[in-house]
């Protein structure tokens, strides 16, 4: 016989499970808030590696962090690779989408093509892009060689580097940007179009005053995505330049790895990682409202 | 009119090959002999084709260990991260509960989180609880970054399932399991098989953590070799390194090919199909 269950007496039960339910997730996360929680602490004290008394120090850590003029540097960095990386990005995803809309041939194949890199291990990447630049064997040297030109030491120039590192980080976090951006395209109604190129639009106008406008969320989560893998990028850089040459491309991820575990100051690392967060959260927000998500 | 056909594609043709050419570059260099890279200028395609650096990548010390490594760390969080976020998913759009978008948010807020950020503290943590070098750590930690976006991903498909057919089911005497695992999930099927898919990547290509937690050669995995293998001392054997590279990929490129409409799609929330 089926047991039939009276309203009243589950609903209490029924909410017991749900939070029995989530509570594996929760604890999971639970880990990576620690991770949070903890650094946030440890930044307001000064760590020693083999000392279990860790004094409480307030702001001494931030204050030492902002007259570091290697931190300055970095923070510097960060921002013009991440002024880079989510304006270029967006434009590259922007223009690739667009492509991808109105390709008719082969459609699906390119659509495939297209989000690949996001699949790839930012340490293969890594490897791809410094092997394409390096001397003698990369792509690009082979090019200016055959053409009669000097080589160019890529990884070896400070400024060449970081717009290289940029451009690699590009190719590795636009594509799921792009696919994000034609789904969007997709999501439109075709009669739109059609009524604005009754209208006379031109292409351009067209782009500004149609497309754009109708896409915007899905714009504004694009550009959170993009900001997040220039802030973030580590797996990519650590293995293409490690921060070099000199400290050309150190930006704050790196930044704070090298000062956690070359260093061992746990302190100035956490505080990195506050730094890293706010300017995250920060340009999260600001994506956020100004795409009205 | 005539010109404007012939010009059309190359948009299209510059946007493939921005993609396509450095992959394609590694892997034609993967066939070359060791000092044939550095001719110049260097063939595309090798006369001495060969698949020497591949054999060179498989013997080299510790491949299949680091291989194992890879696999055994993948699938265990995969299958945690997943099954933990559909039981979440379940719960989050089938149950009303106090604190219900407070907590889902707190679920999907490490997904903007920066993950070589937190290893510090995780790193500590670890190390004083004696789990360093243990797998344990490893899935775990994996499993705790791949169930934020598995949890979004199941969360979006399961709204779609229309909830009288679990309610139905429930009249009928199925309970949470039954309803789950015979009524939600055979119907949010795309949304499992990208949630399956992105945390596999994900935890195939992690990298952060193993670097940060593990110390002995013997709990690499393959990014982490791969990453070793960048400071080869004496003449860099590029055609062996792009081999290894390659073959890291190899996993990730094949289950994309298999899954690609179902990811797409999934990613897209279903706009894409």
């Amino acid at each position: 016989m089926r047991q039939v269950r009276t309203r009243p007496s589950r609903s209490r039960s029924r909410s017991l499970q749900a939070y029995l339910l989530v509570l594996p997730v929760i604890l999971l996360v639970a880990l990576l808030a620690y991770g949070v929680v903890s650094s946030f602490i440890m930044s307001f004290q000064k760590v020693e590696v083999l000392l279990t008394e860790r004094p409480f120090v307030g702001l001494a850590t931030y204050l030492a962090l902002f007259a570091d003029e290697f931190f300055r540097q970095s923070l510097f960095r960060s921002l013009l690779f991440w002024v880079g990386c989510v304006a270029l990005g967006i434009t590259v995803a922007l223009i690739y989408a667009l492509a991808l809309y109105r390709i008719k041939l082969l459609r699906r194949t390119a659509r495939a093509i297209a989000l690949a890199p996001f699949l790839i291990s930012g340490v293969a990447v890594g490897i791809t892009w410094r092997f394409l630049f390096s001397t003698n064997v990369g792509l690009s040297n082979q090019i200016f060689l055959m053409l009669g030109l000097q080589e160019i030491s890529w990884l070896g120039t400070p400024a060449l580097a970081f717009l290289l590192v940029m451009v690699a980080t590009i190719w590795w976090i636009a594509p799921f940007p792009t696919i994000m951006l034609l789904g969007g395209l997709h999501s439109i109604d075709p009669m739109y179009f059609d009524a604005a190129v009754v209208d006379g639009a031109t292409p351009l106008q067209m782009l500004r005053n149609v497309t754009l406008p109708l896409i915007f969320p899905v714009l504004g989560v694009s550009l959170v995505w993009l900001s997040y893998g220039a802030l973030v990028a580590f797996d990519l850089l650590f293995p293409l330049t490690a921060g070099g040459p000199g400290r050309a491309t150190e930006v704050l991820a790196l930044l704070m790895y090298n000062i956690a575990f070359l260093q061992l100051n746990f302190s100035e690392a956490s505080a990195i990682l506050m730094v890293l967060i706010l300017l995250n959260t920060i340009f999260s927000v600001a994506f956020l409202k100004i795409f009205k998500i | 009119m005539q010109l404007q056909r012939i010009f059309r594609p190359i948009p299209m043709l510059l946007l493939m090959a921005w993609t396509l050419v450095p992959s394609l570059w590694l892997l034609l260099s993967t066939f070359k002999e060791q000092y044939e890279v550095f001719d110049v200028p260097t063939s595309i395609i090798t006369p001495n084709f060969s698949f020497r650096a591949y054999v060179g990548a498989i013997q080299s010390p510790g491949f299949l260990g680091y291989l194992g490594n890879s696999v055994i760390l993948s699938v265990t969080s995969v299958v945690l991260a997943v099954a933990l976020g559909a039981i979440a998913a379940y719960a989050f759009t089938r149950y009303a509960f106090k604190w219900r978008h407070l907590l889902l948010l707190l679920v999907l807020l490490p997904r903007l989180l920066p993950r070589a950020g937190i290893i510090v503290p995780l790193y500590m943590l670890f190390a004083n609880l004696r789990l360093l070098n243990t797998y344990t750590v490893l899935i775990i930690s994996y499993a705790a970054s791949a169930v934020p976006f598995a949890t979004w991903i199941l969360v979006g498909f399961f709204h779609g399932v229309p909830k009288e057919l679990d309610e139905a089911a429930f009249i009928d005497g199925a309970g949470f399991w039954r309803s789950l695992l015979q009524v939600v999930l055979p119907l949010a099927m795309p949304g499992v098989v990208t949630a399956v898919v992105i945390s596999f990547v994900m935890s195939w290509n992690e990298f952060p953590f193993v670097l940060a937690f593990t110390t002995t050669p013997a709990m690499r995995t393959l990014p982490y070799q791969l990453y070793m293998f960048r400071d080869t001392l004496g003449v860099i054997d590029w055609p062996l390194i792009n081999a290894f590279s390659i073959l890291t990929m190899l996993p990730i490129l094949l289950t994309y090919i298999a899954f690609e409409r179902h990811i797409v799609r999934g990613l897209t929330g279903g706009a894409l199909r």
